[in-house]
């Protein structure tokens, strides 16, 4: 019916044509092409700051060159032929250079293919006593005068080498679709990043008890990922239905990192741990597979009726070759109980599913109701290993030796029933309602199961012309079985250990993990857009989530409460089109409370835990404020515009610490970051081509944390620090640059 | 062909059409060869009329360069090659999408006749069901899969709240404008990316689209992929294992310990360390250590406590994603 009086339309439209004029080629060309252009220009970086660039690859002061291109060749609405091509390149004169391709023929074929580069830094001027450029062999200088603490290693400031945290991405992919059989196409997309940089991991030696020692480490990162998405799809009115692969592979070509011992061997230490002879290994991450088949599929049933079902099988893989238990030779000669396999041989197969059914019952009601399943079995075998704690240990194969332990496959299910239903009411209200039913199992872990209900409800309105409102609330509780602290404890332990402990337990039974912990959670929003005048609009938001773990009585150890309040406001004017402005505003506080208990080894165990003068509180105290303002205004028919940005965002971290009587504690200070960011953007037509950008950009960042601030490499007696301060700049970035449009 | 079925409209020749003339450019500017080329360029601009298909030119005959409601841009986009047979508007024009609208055609609602049949916009714009059906109508393959009943389905979206299909380049489609259309109702987003940890959002090399589909999604929170993890296996495969010393929530969800729109705390965690892992590891001796301000720095060299300074536990404990070492059962190898 709709076809045929389209048709019948067109015949009319057809004779109420006149011949006078519209369009010419001209204007048309001119509104309806692409805005292709070259961009050239130049900037400058007045100071270094890793943090600045560390997203935007401006961390180096100095100049920097603007280069960029953008050609899109489309089919004129006309053309025979609708081939289309579209190549852009952006940022070539910096490390986060990038360059799309795509082509094809419009309703038939696409490729597409793609280079960038994204180079993160996370930090510079650290500091370490290995050389940076090493590799995955870290040796100690030729003077290093080893110590049993930092307090005595006398030549630890002068064998200092700096080096930069950095991680540079170089990604390349192709791809394409194609369309067969009028309601069939496949797509094919291949990707490959390869990864390189460096970044910090302590080091360490020793193992329990008082003995650690550690130092912080250049760690090589080179990495490759692969991944291969291949789909077939296939779409009608009534159906439509798609099968994948998906495939991801990532390889390492450098699984492991080894060190030398920078201490003297300390007590606890076998002879031949520390220095000289001492060495340490690390394991990088390992080789690993990921490969995953899926179905899924819509159906309209009907009119008011429609059907979803989704099925993904997949499977992850890693048989990384294990390093051995230590990488000292004078250790390994303890070695009693070899390595029970030479690879783990790791898998997890993973189903998940999704179904849905969607209807409208009526004009004014539509509701959903769905399954999720996400499955993750996990066959990697459980093995018993008797390992040697930080290179530092012979190794303890006694009947009773706590080193005896076994590797926990956790399996994993999260299915989730859920009805959602949407009413629209009179007076253009609308009243949203939502009940799920979420149910997770897991294994060795100290909760079995848990369950959650949650129910929400949403309720919205026009008001008026000038005013739309909304108001949500959500309750969820969650209970499962019992809780069991100490399931995974034993175990990952040997049953022959385990019975020499007092109680049998390592985490304090009262504590509850707060992803497993008994939660009510509440949650109240208001929101509302006011448009006083259509070129005003302003919005407001405000919402207040509480999360309550005491919910059983027993839960006195761990989160006890956190709670998220946020408002926010924005507002935008654009009286026409040569003026416009916005703003916004939020304000969010993070806040939560954990309770904990200190208690010793031995004889003091049993009698610490039940000494309420151990006990203590953190309070977080979270505080953010985001706040942004903005304009643009346009002059001489769009030749000249100018436009302004600025943010303000400040943080802070606020912990208070109140202990029991048997305990001390001090004041912790805030942790603060402040940004301050200014973009004055400016941009001339010169002529129909050509056009002048400019820009200048200010931010300055300011931050302190007692984590890192004022803590020299040698601050700890036991740790070799990296010396890492919290980041400070204040940046100024000027650019020019010439665009000419073709 | 189409412009055999349908006659072209003549259109006479824009007498002015407000362009420099580029060749008296060229004459005066020979100084600069990329001058030179903007005014080649500049000449090549034709004031000759369009030929367009009767029922086309109609609906263009209002809606030309200087119309209040311009949409000559849509020339530019994929809807309006008619040598794609499926854009329907080959043969229906903009009635493909706005409907027959012959009232309109005869009188135009702004001359007090009617308004087109389906409005996208405006206050006589029809209703997001009968406006979304315009768009599903082509634009339901397998990527829509989930658009019915999904949350901004829930949320009566219409697609125009997003997209603008008279544009040159959908500013949805284009990343560098996409993250302010989600932005506007995401706040709590939009904040959190101003935070001091945060993906790379604010500086435009990660877009929301990476992560989510607007228009309905596998996983939570509308994810391409079926789980959270997975989603961020997608940029961190070497946390991805499986390991052999595995950590529990880790291997649950990403989001246990990670806030991905950004966080207050170093690598966008949702509290600070070593308190958060404190909150599940509550053994003997230093896991249950009442750990304040008293374990800051002294006056002194040596000083402080190893479990508060640097990287806190993760200064022994450093493969909390899960360690592939045989004697790493403590995540410390």
């Amino acid at each position: 019916m709709w076809v045929f009086r389209s048709m019948v339309a067109i015949a009319l439209l057809g004779s109420l044509t006149i011949s006078h004029a519209a369009v010419t080629e001209g204007q048309l060309q001119k509104l309806a092409t692409p805005k292709n252009h070259v961009e050239i220009g130049l900037g400058h970086v007045s100071e270094a700051s890793a943090r600045f660039g560390r997203y935007n690859a401006l961390y180096d002061d100095g100049f920097f060159a603007i280069l960029g291109l953008s050609y899109l060749q489309r089919p004129r609405f006309d053309a025979d032929s609708p081939a289309f091509f579209d190549i852009s390149i952006a940022d070539a004169g910096l490390g986060n250079r990038r360059m799309d391709l795509r082509g094809g023929r419009q309703g038939d074929y696409f490729f597409r293919a793609g280079y960038r580069e994204r180079s993160v830094r996370w930090g510079d001027g650290l500091q370490t006593i290995f050389n940076p450029q090493a590799g995955a062999n870290l040796q100690l200088p030729g003077d290093w005068v080893p110590a049993q603490t930092t307090a005595d290693m006398t030549a630890l400031l002068p064998s200092l080498h700096e080096f930069n945290l950095r991680q540079d991405r170089r990604h390349a992919s192709v791809g394409g679709r194609k369309h067969f059989a009028e309601r069939w196409s496949v797509s094919a997309d291949f990707r490959q990043e390869d990864r390189d940089g460096q970044r910090t991991m302590a080091g360490m030696f020793g193992n329990t008890g008082g003995n650690p020692r550690a130092a912080f480490l250049p760690v090589p990162i080179d990495y490759r990922t692969r991944q291969i998405d291949v789909g077939v799809n296939y779409a009608d009115r009534d159906r439509q239905l798609r099968f994948g692969y998906h495939g991801s592979l990532f390889s390492n070509n450098e699984p492991s990192l080894t060190f030398a011992n920078p201490y003297s061997t300390i007590t606890g230490w076998a002879a031949g741990s520390g220095f000289p002879q001492g060495t340490g290994q690390l394991a990088l991450p390992p080789d690993n597979q990921f490969h995953q088949i899926s179905a899924g599929g819509g159906w309209n049933f009907s009119p008011s009726m429609r059907g979803l079902a989704e099925l993904a099988v997949g499977r992850m893989t890693q048989n990384e070759d294990f390093l051995p238990l230590t990488a000292n030779p004078i250790l390994a000669e303890s070695i009693i109980q070899g390595l029970p396999a030479n690879s783990l041989n790791g898998r997890i197969d993973t189903t998940a599913l999704n179904l849905r059914l969607t209807g409208r019952a009526s004009r004014t009601f539509q509701w959903n109701a769905s399954y999720r399943l996400d499955d993750r079995d996990n066959r990697t075998p459980s093995r018993q290993f008797v390992y040697i704690g930080g290179d530092s240990q012979l190794q303890d194969a006694g009947e009773t030796s706590s080193r005896r332990r076994y590797n926990l496959p956790y399996d994993y299910r999260n299915q989730r029933l859920r009805l959602d239903g949407t009413w629209r009411l009179p007076d253009r209200t609308r009243l949203t309602a939502a009940i799920q039913r979420q149910r997770v199992n897991r294994s060795f872990t100290a909760r079995a199961r848990t369950d959650e209900n949650l129910a929400e409800l949403r309720l919205s309105r026009v008001v008026n012309e000038w005013l739309q409102a909304g108001l949500s609330g959500q309750w969820a509780d969650r209970t499962g079985s019992t809780y069991d602290g100490a399931i995974g404890f034993l175990a990952g332990h040997d049953p022959a250990f385990t019975d020499t402990l007092a109680g049998q337990w390592a985490n304090l039974p009262a504590l509850r993990q707060f992803h497993l912990a008994d939660r009510r959670r509440h949650r109240l929003g208001v929101n509302a857009v006011v448009t006083p005048h259509e070129h005003w609009s302003i919005g407001l938001e405000a919402a207040d989530m509480q999360d309550d773990y005491r919910t059983d009585l027993d839960t006195l150890i761990g989160r006890a409460e956190s709670s998220i309040r946020t408002w926010s406001t924005n507002i935008s004017w654009n009286p026409n089109h040569n003026w416009s402005a916005h703003g916004f505003y939020t304000w969010e506080r993070l806040t939560g409370d954990q309770a904990g208990l200190s208690f010793r080894g031995g004889p003091n165990r049993l009698p610490d835990i039940a000494n309420p003068e151990r006990a203590w509180m953190v309070d977080h105290r979270d505080r953010v404020d985001t706040a942004g303002l903005g304009f643009q205004r346009r002059w001489l028919d769009d030749r000249l515009t100018l436009a302004t940005d600025l943010v303000y965002a400040r943080a802070r971290a606020r912990l208070n610490v109140a202990t029991g009587p048997a305990l001390t504690s001090a004041p912790l200070p805030d942790v603060n970051s402040r940004l301050r960011s200014l973009m004055l953007r400016g941009s001339y037509r010169i002529n129909e081509p050509l056009t002048l950008h400019l820009r200048y950009w200010n931010e300055r960042f300011s931050s302190n944390d007692w984590a890192l601030d004022d803590v020299p490499v040698d601050q700890l007696a036991n740790v070799i620090l990296p010396g890492q301060a919290s980041p400070d700049y204040n940046v100024h970035v000027i650019s020019a640059a010439i665009n000419y449009r073709f | 062909m189409i412009e055999d079925q349908h006659e072209p409209i003549t259109i006479p020749k824009d007498e002015d059409n407000g362009h420099v003339d580029r060749s008296k450019l060229l004459n005066r500017r020979v100084w600069a060869l990329v001058l030179l080329c903007s005014t080649l360029h500049g000449g090549m601009v034709a004031a000759e009329p369009v030929k367009m298909p009767d029922h086309i030119a109609n609906c263009v005959r209002c809606h030309d360069a200087d119309s209040a409601e311009p949409v000559l841009a849509l020339f530019a986009t994929p809807h309006a090659v008619m040598a794609d047979q499926r854009t329907g508007f080959a043969e229906q024009g903009c009635a493909a999408c706005h409907g027959p609208s012959l009232d309109h055609a005869r009188l135009p609602a702004r001359a007090g006749g009617s308004a087109v049949e389906i409005a996208f916009g405006g206050p006589g714009a029809a209703s997001t069901e009968q406006r979304n059906q315009v768009c599903m109508s082509c634009h339901s393959g397998a990527t829509m899969l989930h658009w019915p009943g999904s949350s901004h389905d829930f949320e009566d979206l219409a697609c125009v709240d997003c997209h603008r299909v008279h544009a040159v380049k959908d500013p949805a489609l284009d990343p560098a404008t996409q993250a302010a259309s989600c932005v506007s109702c995401h706040r709590a987003q939009h904040a959190q990316m101003h935070r001091p940890f945060a993906h790379p959002m604010r500086e435009g090399q990660l877009h929301c689209t990476d992560c989510h589909n607007p228009h309905g999604g596998s996983g939570p929170a509308d994810l391409h992929t079926m789980t959270v993890n997975e989603n961020c296996y997608s940029c961190h495969a070497e946390k991805r294992g499986p390991f052999l010393w595995e950590h529990q929530p880790v291997r649950e969800d990403c989001t246990l310990c990670h806030q991905p729109h950004g966080s207050v705390h170093r690598d966008l965690l949702t509290q600070r360390t070593p308190f958060l892992c404190q909150q599940c590891h509550m053994s003997q001796f230093h896991p249950s250590t009442a750990l304040s301000g008293a374990g800051l720095p002294g006056d002194d060299l040596p000083s402080g406590s190893s479990s508060m300074l640097g990287r806190d536990c993760m200064n022994c404990h450093v493969q909390v994603h899960g360690s592939n070492h045989p004697s790493g059962p403590g995540q410390t190898r």
